[in-house]
């Protein structure tokens, strides 16, 4: 019982002191990170299914061994363009927790790069660039050798309404 | 051809051209000329007749528009004889005619100015139709003369009336009808002129002259009935009357009481003589001759009356009443009768002047008073009649000014423009006298430049005969002269000559010995070519060889090519597998994580994994770079290998090329030695010509003398000449000798080297250079080689 405990409060702690493992990869030069636990999986490219009359940064559907997932580019959600993709290119399958449910949603990156551990000291809080900015997606900045990564909160990179349009293309 | 170079027929033939072409244009211009005067005065009389015509034309429209006046204000005229069809008058006929088209197109500027005449000009016609309808002749002075005979009338009516109101003496009036003003007009000259201007008005005249007779005829009767009264004097008369029958009672009432009769006894006392003897009545009296009588009869018996009462007094105061009853009764009642008789006379004589003058003033009421208003009735008629007329000569006169005077001043004004237009356009008198001057003048132009033309061209050609001729014979002169020297010239050149020929043969010794020399040149020549054909022959077989080896080398770069582009392939194969690996490792350290800390070791292995596939990865990366190195220097070497080739081929080339001139250079020499032989064989025929030319000298030497011979002859002719042209002889034979030597001395000059080339040519011909021959003109070759 008492071990349990332990484990939700370290649980806790890492959840709200941000620290722990981080699968990082790189977009337009610079490197973010996703924590560890949202991530379901790591594939390479493969065909995707474009659905019609969907967002832009909807690529598709993808079928993961019998399960039909769908696929944003990430580039094009923070509208940096699109480039083709290359061998490099991969798709991060992370769990969304929505509202009620939880969502498999792939995400393409130009490439991934490692699984990183964040220590406290490494974390900074997100710097505030005008009151009218959105960064809750955003859980913090990581310095690491020197550059600095952004640690996304990838439930708050869509909102829920955008996860609805990726939930009923699959649907 | 020039001027100078023509022949003497030539220049004479366009002298006497020019002249001729000189007096064409002198007739063609006063031709021209005198048909432009001729032409010019017809214009102006044209012009003239047109301008009178339209000036005609202007004064007729004058007179027309005085004829339309006087009508309006001449009394006399009563009737408008005008023309009035705008297209009759003598401008309507013009301008509806022929002569206004021949107008428009002697000056075809009118034309305008015509078509805007013709709407007013129609207008002033058609208002002479419209002052015609609306004229009635009419006295200006009628309706005002009649309305003062009128007044006439009135006033005479008034004075009538007016002497019967104040109870005049006599009436005296104008009563024969036709002595009154209007009387003497009404049957007058006047009146009758005034009938016959109006049917109506004729009527009216006869009409009034029947009330205004009767007018008159009242008046007369007026005045026959008329008589003057005397106011009072009928009443006065009575009370005197009266005032005597109570005298007379008052007496016979004395006699009744037998007192004294007291009363008037002085007849000039008593009331009635005092009005006897008045002024008033003397003044009546006198004017009245009847009351006169019967107041100078009444006298008598008045006086007798007032006697009789101082009779009656007397006796009453004698006491004898008796008598003075009977003095009453005889001689007063008598006298008081005969004054009472002699007063009603009087007075029926006024009653009777009374009734006349009723009887004129009823007269005047009853016929006068109708008769005038008859009159003045008839008056008023007539004087409308006369207004109407008036009214007509009114409206003709405003027709006149508003319509016909207007039209005829734009019709002056356009006939104006059209004079100044046609002025304008015609030619004056002056400027046909200036064209004529003009013509004048160019004829007398053309003329002096003809003569001045013609003493030219005379001066010119006759200048120039005499001056070739001059030029001629002094150039034959000359001629003779250097003629002579020449032939003495030619001798001596002769004997030169001579010489010259045994020079000649010399120098053919000469050059026949250097053509030996040459032919030996040309054998070794031919040698030396064999040789360098076989050395080419081999170098050729060597770059062969060479060019073999160099494909094989080729061959094997290419192969070296094509593994390393196999080798990587496998290197990417490699790379791939790393890349896989570390995608699974990273999925690995997921799992872990998410297994937590029982993952915990197996995260260490997914890192190593990681780390061993991103060893693997760079390894790939490394060979692959080495490999790319190696194809890049594989396809470097190839390149070289091309461009060696390439060099080999050019060898080739060039050793094939070096044969070829080799093999030219040995048909050159084989070519030299045949044309030595026949430079051998020219030589010869040289000598044969030289010997020939010794002899030719000779017999040149001899001609040349008989040439002077004729020389000296020429120079005789030529002195005739020259007394012929210039009638000199001397001068210019002086001068010809001196310029003869100078010409000689040039000639031999100019003429010697082009003798002296005929031998290069004949023996040359084409001389064999050897560079020619052989072709060593590509010299690079060689040197690449």
């Amino acid at each position: 019982m008492a071990e349990i405990q332990e484990t939700m409060d370290q649980a806790i702690k890492a959840t709200t002191m941000k620290i722990g493992k981080y699968l990082t990869f790189s977009l337009e030069k610079e490197e973010y990170g996703i924590g560890i636990l949202k991530v379901k999986e790591i594939i390479g490219m493969m065909s995707i299914t474009s659905v019609p009359r969907t967002p832009d940064f909807v690529k598709g559907v993808i079928n993961l061994r019998g399960k039909v997932i769908p696929v944003m580019d990430l580039r094009l959600k923070f509208g940096m363009g699109e480039i083709p993709y290359t061998e490099r290119t991969c798709i991060i399958v992370v769990e969304i927790d929505s509202d009620s449910e939880t969502v498999l949603i792939g995400i393409v990156v130009d490439s991934v790069s490692e699984v990183l551990n964040i220590q406290e000291n490494e974390i900074e809080e997100t710097p505030t660039f005008g009151t009218r900015l959105d960064i809750d997606y955003i859980l913090g900045m990581a310095k690491k050798d020197g550059g600095v990564k952004i640690l996304l909160n990838i439930d708050k990179v869509l909102s829920s309404k955008e996860i609805t349009i990726l939930e009923q293309t699959t649907k | 051809m020039s001027w100078k170079n023509m022949t003497i027929g030539k220049k004479i033939a366009t002298g006497f051209g020019v002249i001729i072409i000189l007096l064409i244009v002198l007739g063609a211009i006063s031709f021209t000329g005198v048909g432009g005067i001729v032409n010019n005065a017809s214009e102006v009389i044209d012009g003239t007749s047109l301008d009178g015509e339209l000036a005609q034309k202007e004064v007729d429209h004058l007179n027309w528009i005085m004829d339309v006046n006087k009508l309006l204000t001449d009394p006399e005229v009563n009737e408008l004889h005008v023309e009035t069809d705008h297209t009759q008058c003598g401008f309507g006929k013009w301008l509806f005619g022929e002569a206004r088209k021949e107008a428009e197109t002697f000056v075809p500027s009118i034309a305008s100015i015509l078509k805007d005449i013709e709407e007013p000009h129609r207008l002033l016609h058609e208002s002479a139709i419209a002052i015609k309808k609306a004229y009635r002749a009419a006295d200006r002075t009628l309706p005002t003369f009649l309305a003062r005979k009128e007044i006439e009338h009135l006033a005479w009516a008034e004075a009538i009336q007016e002497k019967l109101l104040m109870n005049s003496e006599k009436i005296e009036i104008q009563t024969d009808h036709t002595l009154c003003n209007f009387g003497k007009w009404l049957y007058g000259e006047a009146a009758a002129k005034t009938a016959q201007s109006d049917p109506v008005l004729a009527r009216l005249l006869e009409e009034i002259k029947e009330p205004h007779k009767k007018l008159h005829e009242s008046a007369k009767e007026i005045i026959t009935v008329y008589r003057q009264i005397h106011p009072n004097l009928l009443n006065v008369l009575r009370a005197r009357l009266d005032d005597h029958r109570q005298w007379a009672a008052k007496i016979a009432q004395s006699l009744i009481e037998g007192t004294l009769v007291k009363v008037e006894t002085d007849p000039k006392k008593c009331e009635f003589g005092i009005w006897l003897e008045s002024e008033k009545i003397k003044g009546l009296m006198n004017q009245d001759p009847a009351l006169n009588k019967a107041l100078t009869a009444v006298k008598e018996p008045h006086d007798a009356l007032h006697e009789s009462a101082v009779l009656i007094n007397d006796a009453l105061n004698m006491g004898n009443k008796d008598l003075a009853e009977s003095i009453f009764k005889n001689k007063t009642e008598k006298y008081l009768e005969e004054v009472a008789g002699i007063f009603e006379q009087a007075i029926d004589y006024e009653n009777s002047l009374s009734n006349g003058r009723a009887k004129a003033i009823s007269i005047f009421k009853e016929k006068t008073t109708p008769l005038l208003h008859e009159t003045k009735e008839k008056l008023e008629a007539m004087r409308h009649k006369a207004d109407e007329l008036l009214a007509g000569q009114a409206k003709a006169s405003e027709i006149y000014a508003l319509q016909a005077a207007p039209n005829l001043e734009k019709v002056q004004k356009h006939l104006a423009e059209a004079r100044k237009e046609v002025e304008k356009n015609i030619l004056t008198d002056e400027a046909m006298l200036a064209a004529a001057q003009s013509t004048k003048r160019n004829v007398a132009i053309v003329a002096a430049v003809a003569v001045i033309a013609g003493l030219l061209l005379a001066f010119v050609i006759a200048r120039g005969i005499i001056n070739v001729l001059q030029r001629i014979t002094i150039g034959m002169g000359e001629g003779a002269n250097q003629v002579a020297s020449a032939a003495a010239q030619v001798s001596s050149s002769s004997q030169s000559l001579a010489e010259g020929a045994s020079e000649q043969a010399a120098s053919i010794e000469e050059t026949s010995s250097s053509m030996e020399e040459m032919s030996s040149m040309t054998k070794k020549n031919s040698e030396n070519t064999i040789q360098a054909n076989t050395l080419i022959k081999e170098a050729n077989q060597i770059v062969t060889r060479a060019d073999e080896s160099m494909d094989e080398l080729t061959h094997s770069m290419k192969e070296i090519s094509v593994a390393s582009e196999e080798t990587s392939k496998i290197i990417k194969t490699i790379d791939e597998i790393a890349f896989q690996t570390n995608l699974l490792a990273l999925n690995a350290a997921v799992e872990a994580a998410r297994a937590g800390e029982a993952g915990a070791g197996f995260a260490v292995v997914a890192e190593e994994v990681r780390n061993l596939a991103m060893r693997s990865a760079d390894a790939a990366k490394n060979t692959a770079e080495l490999i790319q190195d190696i194809v890049k220097k594989v396809s470097d070497g190839s390149e070289i290998v091309t461009t060696t080739n390439q060099a080999f081929v050019e060898v080739a080339g060039s050793t094939s090329k070096v044969g070829e001139i080799v093999e030219e250079v040995s048909d050159a020499s084989n070519e030299q030695s045949e044309g030595i032989v026949q430079v051998n064989n020219a030589i010869a025929e040289m000598d044969k010509v030289v010997q020939q030319n010794a002899a030719t000298a000779e017999e040149s030497a001899s001609a040349a003398e008989e040439m002077n011979a004729q020389a000296e002859q020429l120079k005789d002719y030529v002195g005739d000449l020259m007394m012929m042209v210039t009638g000199k002889k001397d001068q210019t034979m002086g001068s010809g000798g001196t310029q003869t030597i100078k010409t000689v001395s040039h000639k031999p000059k100019s003429s010697r080297p082009a003798k002296r080339m005929l031998p290069h040519g004949g023996h040359g011909g084409k001389e064999i250079r050897p560079d020619r021959v052989i072709p060593f003109d590509d010299d690079e070759d060689f040197e690449n080689f």
